[in-house]
């Protein structure tokens, strides 16, 4: 079986659903993004959150490919 | 012209001052993301299998192609309960205290309380992590229903907030006597 539809399948997945959930998020939140958030951690993830949300995709992104390195 | 400033949350009354905001404790987060840590150190230890020359390719690349849409699910559920963490947030005013509460599609809940009509709030800290990171349960109980807010971080000082609160708007009883002796006096002449 060839390997590389599959994982660009899998990875256009990926990229379809965090995208998605971004769209979905940003149409949500409104008004409430202004409103001040408590915990230091919280203050830091939602500072840089389209970074977050970015890295977070790359790094799935990323286990895909080693594991299909690895495993296939 | 209108000088009004915007709401800064859904259901903000024209001159009403926000005192506090609170979201949820982190810690609610580390349950959301278990599934898709579960998942990602399953891959990792799967990449340091031995696999020999005698497993079958047809049932390797199924289970590949099986742990990768695992991954991508349980990531994307993860990344929406992250969503929601920032979707959700608990606003004490000068007034009210408003819960809301919105996901990626199906809700968008706003419930608005005025502090006079609280009739109680209890709190519930159970487990020694509870003590240790300050966070619990906090139910506040009006005369038509109750509002349930778990994960509610240093819940011993927003439980002060809103008794404090609840405290300064409590109506004046000679106000209240003075207003039912109108009442009944208008009753008696009608």
């Amino acid at each position: 079986m060839n390997a590389a539809p599959i994982l660009v399948g899998l990875l256009l997945a990926q990229c379809l659903l965090a995208g998605a959930l971004w769209f979905l998020f940003r149409r949500k939140i409104g008004a409430i993004a202004l409103l001040p958030v408590n915990s230091p951690l919280d203050r830091t993830v939602f500072r840089h959150f389209p970074m977050v949300m970015l890295g977070h995709a790359v790094f799935v992104a990323l286990l895909i490919i080693v594991t299909f390195l690895f495993l296939w | 012209m209108n000088d009004t400033p915007p709401p800064a949350f859904p259901g903000q009354e024209p001159g009403e001052r926000i005192d506090t905001v609170i979201r949820r404790h982190w810690l609610s987060l580390l349950r959301d993301a278990s599934p898709a840590l579960g998942i990602t150190l399953l891959t990792v230890l799967a990449w340091f299998l031995p696999i020999g020359p005698d497993v079958d390719p047809a049932a390797r690349h199924l289970i590949v192609i099986v742990l990768c849409i695992l991954l991508i699910a349980l990531h994307g559920y993860f990344a929406s309960r992250l969503y929601g963490h920032f979707l959700r947030a608990l606003v004490l005013t000068d007034r009210k205290l408003h819960h809301i509460r919105k996901t990626l599609v199906h809700r968008d809940d706003q419930r608005s309380i005025e502090f006079p009509i609280l009739l109680n709030v209890r709190k519930h800290q159970r487990g020694i992590h509870q003590a240790l990171l300050k966070y619990g349960s906090l139910i506040l109980e009006t005369p038509e229903t109750s509002l349930t807010l778990r994960f509610v971080p240093r819940v011993d000082d927003v439980l002060a907030a809103i008794m404090a609160k609840k405290a300064e708007t409590r109506p004046d009883p000679k106000e209240v006597l003075e207003e039912v002796k109108t009442v009944a006096e208008q009753a008696t002449q009608a």
